[in-house]
């Protein structure tokens, strides 16, 4: 079978148990503003703080739909939003939603390079962004897109009321709004969301979810508490940005975004409207227990902490404990949200040393070299399946490689399931680097890096950092009598058009690097060398 | 039509589902398998019409073994589920233990014993009801039997005044048919809504709140009819239910309240007359468009051994009723999550056409076994009055084809259905 019918026959099989249902995330969100439509939003920003409550948001996401579709936006597009935590993000989402419009996520510090890469792949056919936001001036980006190569992008709409000549501004979208426009039916297996991930590949990979995938996940209810305040900073451009926004249409408590992380603001945020839960990764709640200590601020009311998208240090936990706070793990990717989690209730050993149990309907398979089936306890190559597991990569040619018989996902990641169900990662297989939660190809760096006319072969990988988990370390051989200093390397880099985050901060000359009998960088090698 | 279409078809029937409007008994059948090969455990859009409050949502199970599942687990699928005028019905929506503590006082009222003695006075009024009717070449099956002749019988055992027979069928079709399609019940509703001052919208259907407003205003009336016959039989004990209520004890310790009474009286009330008029319109209704399978039928009925199975397998295959359950706690169904509150539709006659348990499912098999269907439910609340049902239909249809072997559908009068728990309200036949 080839891996769409593997896919296929495992889709038949959740409708049959259940797990897929009739449903969009229209629908939720519709329902969420019925059932409790005071909940409030807040969105925090030093440049575009705003607020609105359920009600308000699906009114208007309902008038913005017919908005897009006055820009004819037709189901089955798409449509990239490149916005920060701001009330214009969601609307947008939930009009697109509302409109059968497939919504492409762009993490904000994304330069011209990889939204030219997505908006291609994407075939979007509208770019909606701030102005500017922070550092980054996203009009001076736009102006650096290549349009010849974009022709489905016809409308850029930015977040300002003075955009640039050839785009529309959020107002002008606004006006375009018709109250009564009657949404389009949609079907729960239509593809909602294309969200872009770094892989193994140079290229971030499109990741394809349906409404029954994203439903599936935020379905459950068990991956988030539901009562209380929540506090989420993850950026929108993220899985777990998306399905915080979606969620909250489900859980229907008070939410308030940041679109920036702060810490000092989060403790204050989290003082101030006694919020009950939050998520990060080890760099987030490092931060906000620091802080928090720090400036005094009653951070009590804080009782859950769901913690992610990085190794997670066990002290970490362990000292988060201490302060009252219970935190507990999870394990998931852009293209399987979430395989497994921790609870508040679990002892606090697994909760500091696993990933969890996995969840309703998730299945793992640990896997040697030869992918033959491992043992409890035995360390291996994770693959998955769930009902909330992507429904395929944009690249096809990405999907062959990534699907075992049977519908299981290669996570690229290396774990070990325990005796007891709960699930440690412990190595990756595929060559990333997690910087403060953002996934970083480590191919891609190497393939800017090798642009620059000094060097002649690089290799990257994650150099241990107390801050972000990882930060990007390069190793470079560089021509005879050729130099290269970190500031020339950031100039390159920001020349290329990349996110900043990217740019190597550690650069080692060698002569030459570690290698297989088959000539492949040990990148193992190149990692221990760094953890010494 | 490919797969992916199939399911956004199954996407689209169950999102819509809703048993009790009469335009869905059309493609009932498709519905239903349709929604059992792609989501059998199906979420809708459509309140079941009953109790579903806001945020709370609706399922549909097609599968049999789902169904039994639900049936046969009280602790999670509530029977407390209905929002029922004035009172809820006992034992109907009574969970155990206490419903076990009723059943275990009403099943020595309604035993097979019991009910077996009853079967001469059964033939004999049968004979005279199919006497009447047959004295005209064209009649409405529905108005002529299969209406009195379960109806009539049950007021008799109940102690019913048999002059206060039409009172009773108004009072029932008011509560029970305001709003699936059944004329006399709409017709009664508007009038009671009118004579209340209350909106009854633009739509086929009554608005909702004037359904429930005339509903309970009705169900008051019978309560007081109930409490009027009480009385009388206090004073003046008889050979019928009501007294034999009278006498019972709880549990072996306590007479029955006042309005324990008065519940069971309504329960007993309610599924005496209608539940086997229903299921015999069906029958006699498909017997009139599968000649071939009415004379299979009247060929064995003569033999005794062959009869029961048949009948059995009749009430297989015309199921009336989508039965409704209440979800306790949040859990996990197969893989569907299932809400408190959310409310659970298993349709009997979906359960009842499951190839998984029934071979060529939508055939009638008269010696098909094993034939464990849910006609008549299943579970604690498996229908009290099963024995007095089975003998009811065997009789009914054994005497009339008796007499009537041959009849056919009235070209010039077309049958008038009614959904939820479905049945014919009028069944215009002719000789021959």
């Amino acid at each position: 079978m080839s891996w769409r019918e593997e896919l296929s026959a495992q889709q038949q099989r959740y409708y049959a148990e259940g797990r897929y249902q009739t449903r969009t995330l229209a629908d939720e969100m519709r329902d969420g503003a019925t059932n409790h439509g005071e909940a409030l939003l807040i969105f925090h920003s030093d440049t575009r703080p705003s607020a609105a409550n359920l009600a308000e948001m699906h009114r208007k996401s309902l008038a913005l739909a017919g908005a897009l579709h006055s820009l004819g936006l037709r189901p089955g597009d798409a449509i990239a939003i490149q916005v920060p935590n701001w009330l214009e993000g969601a609307l947008a989402f939930q009009a697109a939603m509302q409109l059968g419009v497939v919504v492409v996520p762009v993490i904000h510090i994304y330069g011209p390079a990889e939204v030219q890469f997505i908006l291609r792949e994407s075939r979007a056919r509208a770019l909606i962004c701030p102005r500017a936001w922070r550092n980054i001036d996203y009009v001076e980006r736009l102006e650096r897109l290549d349009r010849s190569t974009l022709p489905n992008l016809q409308h850029v709409i930015v977040i300002d009321d003075d955009p640039p000549s050839d785009c529309l501004s959020w107002r002008d979208l606004e006006a375009r709004a018709r109250s009564s426009f009657a949404p389009p039916a949609v079907a729960p297996d239509d593809v909602c969301l294309l969200i872009f991930t770094s892989g193994t590949t140079a290229e971030p990979k499109g990741v394809q979810h349906t409404h029954n995938t994203l439903l599936a996940e935020l379905g459950r209810g068990s991956t988030m508490p539901k009562r209380g305040a929540t506090l989420s900073a993850f950026p929108s451009g993220h899985i777990a940005g998306v399905l915080g926004l979606a969620r909250l249409y489900l859980n229907g408590g008070k939410t308030i975004l940041m679109d920036n992380w702060d810490a000092s603001a989060a403790a204050r945020l989290i003082e101030e409207h006694r919020v009950r839960n939050t998520q990060g990764t080890p760099f987030h709640l490092h931060g906000l227990l620091e802080t928090a200590a720090a400036s005094q601020r009653d951070i009590s009311s804080l009782t859950d902490y769901l913690i992610g998208g990085a190794s997670v240090p066990p002290a970490l936990v362990e000292q988060a404990q201490t302060a009252g706070l219970a935190t507990y793990r999870c394990y998931g990717s852009s293209e399987h949200p979430t395989i497994s989690s921790g609870t508040p209730s679990d002892p606090i050993d697994k909760r500091a040393r696993t990933d969890g149990r996995l969840l309703d309907g998730c299945e793992v398979r640990i896997l040697d070299e030869e992918g033959a089936d491992l043992r409890r306890d035995q360390e291996g190559e994770i693959v998955c399946r769930g009902p909330e597991l992507f429904v395929g990569y944009t690249n096809d040619a990405l999907n062959a490689e990534s699907f075992l018989p049977g519908g299981w996902f290669r996570t690229g990641d290396v774990g070990v399931l325990d005796t007891d169900g709960y699930l440690r990662i412990t190595d990756r297989k595929k060559d990333i680097i997690i910087r403060g939660g953002e996934n970083i190809s480590s191919k891609e760096v190497e393939d800017i890096l090798a642009h620059h006319p000094a060097v002649i072969e690089a290799a990257v990988v994650g150099m241990p950092d107390e801050r972000y988990g990882e930060r990007v370390c390069a190793y470079v051989i560089l021509h005879h009598g050729a130099k290269l200093e970190l500031p020339e390397v950031l100039d390159h880099f920001a020349a290329e058009g990349v996110a900043r985050q990217k740019t190597p901060e550690d650069l080692i000359e060698v002569d030459e690097l570690p290698r297989t009998p088959m000539g492949k960088v040990k990148k193992v090698e190149l990692r221990r060398r760094l953890a010494k | 039509m490919s797969k992916n279409e199939e399911r956004n078809r199954a996407v689209a029937a169950a999102r819509d589902y809703d048993p009790s409007k009469v335009e869905f008994l059309e493609h009932e059948f498709e519905t239903y398998d349709l929604l059992r090969e792609h989501l059998p455990i199906a979420r809708s859009e459509v309140s079941q019409g009953v109790g579903v409050q806001g945020g709370n949502v609706g399922w549909v199970l097609t599968r049999y073994d789902d169904s039994c599942e639900v049936l046969r687990t009280p602790e999670d699928f509530s029977s407390q589920s209905m929002d029922y005028p004035v009172r809820a019905w006992i034992p109907q929506a009574i969970d155990p233990p206490m419903h076990t503590g009723y059943r275990r006082m009403l099943n020595p009222l309604f035993t097979a014993d019991a009910m077996t003695k009853l079967e001469p006075h059964l033939l004999e009024y049968a004979e005279k009801l199919v006497d009447e009717m047959l004295e005209e070449d064209a009649f409405d099956f529905v108005a002529k039997f299969a209406d009195p002749f379960p109806s009539a019988i049950f007021c008799e055992l109940a102690g019913f005044p048999a002059e206060d027979y039409s009172q009773i069928m108004d009072w029932k079709n008011t509560i029970m048919h305001a709003n699936d399609g059944h004329p006399r019940g709409r017709e009664l509703a508007c009038a009671r809504a009118k004579t209340m001052g209350l909106e009854l919208g633009d739509g086929d259907a009554l608005l909702p709140e004037t359904a429930t407003a005339v509903a309970g205003t009705t169900a008051q009336e019978v309560y007081a009819y109930f409490g009027e016959l009480l009385e009388q039989r206090r004073a003046n004990p008889r050979d019928d239910l009501i007294s034999k209520l009278l006498d019972t004890k709880y549990q072996g310790e306590r007479p029955l309240s006042q309005e324990e009474l008065e519940d069971t009286l309504f329960l007993l009330f309610m599924a005496g007359l209608d539940t086997v008029a229903s299921a015999l319109g069906l029958i006699v209704q498909g017997f009139a468009t599968s000649p071939d399978k009415r004379r299979e039928f009247v060929a064995l009925m003569e033999d005794p051994q062959k009869l029961g199975p048949a009948v059995e397998e009749l009430v297989r295959v015309h199921a009336i009723v989508p039965l409704p359950r209440r979800v306790t706690r949040e859990h996990s169904f197969h893989g569907a999550l299932f809400r408190q509150e959310d409310m659970v539709t298993v349709p009997t006659m979906a359960a009842n056409r499951d190839a998984e348990e029934f071979p060529n499912p939508h055939e009638i098999q008269y010696d098909r076994s094993p034939n464990r269907h849910l006609g008549y439910g299943l579970g604690p609340h498996r229908c009290l009055g099963i024995h007095l049902a089975r003998r009811e239909l065997r009789i009914a249809l054994q005497v009339l084809h008796r007499k009537l072997p041959d009849y056919h559908l009235d070209p010039d009068q077309k049958a008038v259905a009614f959904g939820g728990m479905k049945g014919l309200a009028s069944l215009p036949l002719v000789k021959g």
